[in-house]
């Protein structure tokens, strides 16, 4: 199992609790097309895609730092993590940067329900990284830890470590994969 | 380093950033949304497909469920097949069919 029964159970309720927010919105974008095209035409989509990519890419690194702990070796780790959380500060920046436009041309909550949607939708979401930014300096500091001892993890015995460090992992890897299908509902489907 | 560079999960990378660019490219207005031509509706249909292989990727190689029991490989499935499913079927037929089938 990668990462903790509890982290999985977690995970899993906010993925059907995002499914269902998928299905609502497309429900709804049946009934009122011509407005949820106009709405979603006025989005920048290279937003969108930029912000996509920097979601990847922090996964990998995320993914190459845990690799890099569980074989010990360590030294790259603490690296690899730094370089996952910029991009995580990347797209924070390109997400504030799109809200503010946003606002600067009135369009707020109550626009119109397709604002609605993409302000509920992606403001929970951005929720999620702001945590997942919080778990990603967790990981940093056991992996700076680890380098000091030589590759062991600081917490309790190295199996139960490993499994909080993959917990973390996978938190940050599902917010990486809300954003793959809200990029393409949101922005480009229509 | 360069271990870590030929490892699966770096090909699966490669591979979501280029799926990514071909998702981004498709999305760009090609003269197509004007109306709501059947072609475009196959190329939304398509951006969500790809998509949700893009899910699988990083369910399977990120988040390293490959590796995991059975359970959690079916439901992560499962929860793939529905969700996609769900949203293409609504997409192209809204929920006007199901309605009449039941009234």
């Amino acid at each position: 199992m990668p990462g903790e029964v509890g982290i999985w159970v977690f995970i899993l309720g906010d993925m059907v609790i995002f499914g269902l927010f998928f299905i609502v919105f497309v429900y709804y974008r049946g009934l009122d097309l011509e407005l949820y095209l106009q709405s979603q035409a006025t989005l920048n989509q290279n937003y969108g895609a930029i912000n996509t990519l920097f979601l990847l890419a922090s996964s990998w690194f995320v993914a190459m730092a845990v690799d890099d702990m569980r074989s010990k070796t360590t030294r790259l780790a603490p690296r690899f993590l730094v370089l996952a959380m910029l991009c995580g500060l990347g797209f924070t920046v390109v997400k504030i940067i799109e809200y503010r436009e946003k606002f600067m041309a009135g369009i707020t909550l109550t626009t119109n329900d397709f604002y609605m949607y993409y302000y509920i939708f992606t403001g929970l979401h951005f929720l999620h990284v702001l945590i997942g930014m919080g778990v990603l300096v967790f990981l940093w500091l056991k992996a700076r830890a680890a380098v000091q001892r030589k590759g062991d993890l600081p917490i309790g015995d190295s199996e139960k470590g490993m499994m909080l460090i993959e917990s973390g992992a996978s938190y940050w890897h599902m917010v990486d994969l809300l954003w793959i299908v809200l990029f393409p509902l949101l922005y480009l489907m229509k | 380093m360069m271990n870590l560079l030929l490892k699966p999960v770096s090909a699966a990378w490669l591979l979501l950033m280029l799926a990514t660019c071909l998702s981004w490219w498709l999305g760009q207005d090609h003269g197509l949304s004007a109306a709501q031509t059947s072609d475009y509706r196959l190329i939304s249909s398509g951006l969500m497909f790809i998509a949700f292989i893009k899910v699988r990727i990083v369910i399977r190689y990120f988040m390293e469920v490959r590796q995991a029991p059975l359970a959690l490989k079916l439901v992560c499935d499962g929860w793939v097949v529905l969700v996609c499913g769900a949203i293409l079927y609504l997409y192209w037929f809204g929920l006007s069919p199901v309605v009449s089938v039941i009234l």
